[in-house]
């Protein structure tokens, strides 16, 4: 966070242009947190399929094992 | 004679009237669909069962009909707009979040984004999210804005009313506990709260990288000075849709949680003023003379049962709480937010019908918005209201401090209370009298006990009178009927 805070900083902290609206910073930056949310929701679903597919390894291994 | 006020008209789906008393909401031929739908929705029926938005009913159509042509002469007014009337419970005293200790504001954050998680499921959403759709029955807050709701689009993964949120509640709590700026001084000055750029401007050094100033103040502040064409700025405020529903819901969730944080974050501080020790230090009253006043006071609320009372001056509340214990529903004001917040706290940890508000009574909160009208003063709205009004050990700072006269404070007293005042009347001799008059004894000595007296029956009759201290005493009057 601080490291983007600084590049940001540095990049821009000086540089002031003509009229923008001044809601735009927030709705950027919560576009960035849907994107990193969006990120987290795939995330979440790939380790659930890997969990899914680890126990249906471990299932069909137990039942190999019984047989 | 009806009279007429009008609440809310910014909406362009319709428009709000106080009339003759009833809150009528008139809403536009192209909603009533809409309307007629939300008005059906399960859980719109539990927030309005958990009193979290007033009991609304649907005018029956000659009831529209009679009140289209009882308000012909508004001209401002086209009926023909208009497809139904809604009308909804009147909350008992409106209050603006300008009137607000911190406490009542970040009550009010967390009870509309809880709206928000509640109502999320049910693919329903708010238009808006500001304090002034907020009013509060007591300590407890109702979200007023039966049109905010709308349908969502369920693949819709961004919250438009983020950035309002931010501007009118979490900016506000920010600046208030990081640089101790008072409420009034922010919500009178700009009504949609505060940019992130002007905070931004506030802080400096460390501060910018606290966590709640990072993502709410600099990030912001810095992206909306990166270099923008027009077609990126109208490309930002388009609707953003995620791939899947239950995508777009958890991406919602997520920013709504993350809001809360902020939320619990910039929890106010109990603070501490020069009065929210008042009724402890014993600088005005010895223990015994603070119990008399107890006993009178008391006494007197309960031979009165006043239904709705005023408590002018209100400190911590100690009168208030004890006419709240007897029935009585109050609105309690001083100047100090720290002791309205001290009393906010009591009142809603107590359960106590009790609405404490950041008012200065010399200075009472003006009428303003629009043509002056769209908030209304708090002298306007407090016409009529209140049978009882209590006013102890506070007309002293008002003819010294503030340098009212007595007979402006006596008017105004009587114009405040429709029946009954409960009055103390403070001696020049009294030491807290002497402390605040500053050596310019001669510009008060006028203000004996015999001159309150021939002032305040001008509006009153007088009914007892007794002693609360070494040189105050307490007064009960009734109102003259006017002429």
């Amino acid at each position: 966070m601080l490291s983007l805070f600084l590049i940001l900083f540095s990049l821009i902290h000086d540089s002031l242009h003509a009229y923008t609206d001044p809601g735009t910073g927030s709705m950027i930056w919560q576009l960035l947190m849907a994107a990193g949310f969006g990120l987290l929701f795939y995330a979440r679903r790939i380790i659930d399929w890997v969990k899914s597919l680890w126990s249906k390894d471990i299932s069909i291994k137990d039942a190999d094992n019984k047989e | 004679m009806s009279v007429i006020d009008f609440c809310s008209f910014r909406d362009p789906s319709g428009i709000v009237l106080k009339y003759n008393g009833r809150i009528l909401r008139l809403v536009k031929i192209e909603q009533e669909q809409h309307l007629r739908k939300m008005v059906e929705i399960p859980v719109i029926h539990q927030l309005i069962k958990s009193r979290s938005i007033p009991a609304t009913d649907i005018l029956p159509e000659k009831e529209f009909k009679r009140l289209e042509n009882e308000l012909s002469s508004l001209r401002h007014v086209q009926f023909s707009d208009f497809a139904l009337c809604l009308e909804h419970e009147a909350i008992p005293f409106p209050s603006y979040p300008y009137e607000w200790a911190p406490e009542m504001l970040h009550c009010a954050a967390e009870f509309t984004l809880d709206i928000c998680l509640k109502i999320l499921n049910q693919n329903l959403g708010l238009k808006d999210a500001t304090p002034y759709n907020i009013l509060f029955r007591g300590t407890n807050p109702v979200f007023v804005d039966f049109l905010s709701f709308e349908t969502r689009d369920p693949t819709d993964q961004i919250w438009t009313p983020y950035a309002q949120f931010v501007r009118t509640f979490l900016l506000p709590l920010l600046v208030n506990q990081q640089n101790k700026i008072p409420l009034n001084q922010i919500f009178l000055n700009k009504a949609d709260g505060l940019e992130p750029e002007n905070v931004y401007q506030l802080m400096s050094g460390y501060k910018l990288i606290k966590p709640s100033v990072f993502t709410l103040v600099t990030l912001p502040t810095l992206f909306s000075r990166l270099p923008q064409s027009d077609q990126n700025e109208s490309m930002i405020y388009q609707r953003k849709k995620a791939p899947s529903k239950e995508m777009a819901k958890f991406i919602l969730e997520h920013i709504l949680k993350g809001l809360q944080k902020h939320v619990r974050r910039l929890m106010p501080k109990q603070n501490k003023s020069k009065w929210t020790d008042y009724f402890r230090k014993e600088e005005s009253y010895s223990k015994d003379e603070f119990k008399t006043k107890e006993k009178i006071v008391l006494r007197l609320l309960q031979q009165l049962k006043p239904k709705k009372l005023l408590d002018v001056g209100c400190n911590t509340g100690h009168f208030s709480i004890l006419a709240a214990q007897n029935n009585a529903s109050v609105v309690a004001i001083d100047s100090d937010s720290a002791v309205i917040g001290t009393l906010w706290r009591e009142a809603r940890k107590s359960s106590l019908d009790i609405l404490p508000l950041v008012v200065e009574i010399c200075r009472p909160s003006p009428s303003i918005g629009w043509d002056n009208a769209e908030y209304l003063s708090f002298i306007k709205r407090s016409k009529g209201v209140f049978d009882t009004v209590l006013m102890l050990a506070v007309i002293h700072h008002m003819s010294v401090t503030s340098r009212i006269p007595f007979e402006a404070i006596a008017k105004k007293s009587s114009e405040l209370t429709t029946r009954h005042l409960i009055i103390e009347f403070v001696s020049p001799e009294d030491p807290m009298f002497r402390k605040i008059v500053r050596g310019r004894d001669l510009l008060y000595s006028h203000l004996t006990q015999d001159y309150f007296e021939s002032v305040w029956t001008r509006y009153f009759n007088l009914l007892s009178r007794e002693q609360s201290g070494a040189h105050r005493l307490i007064y009960l009057f009734e109102k003259k009927d006017e002429k």
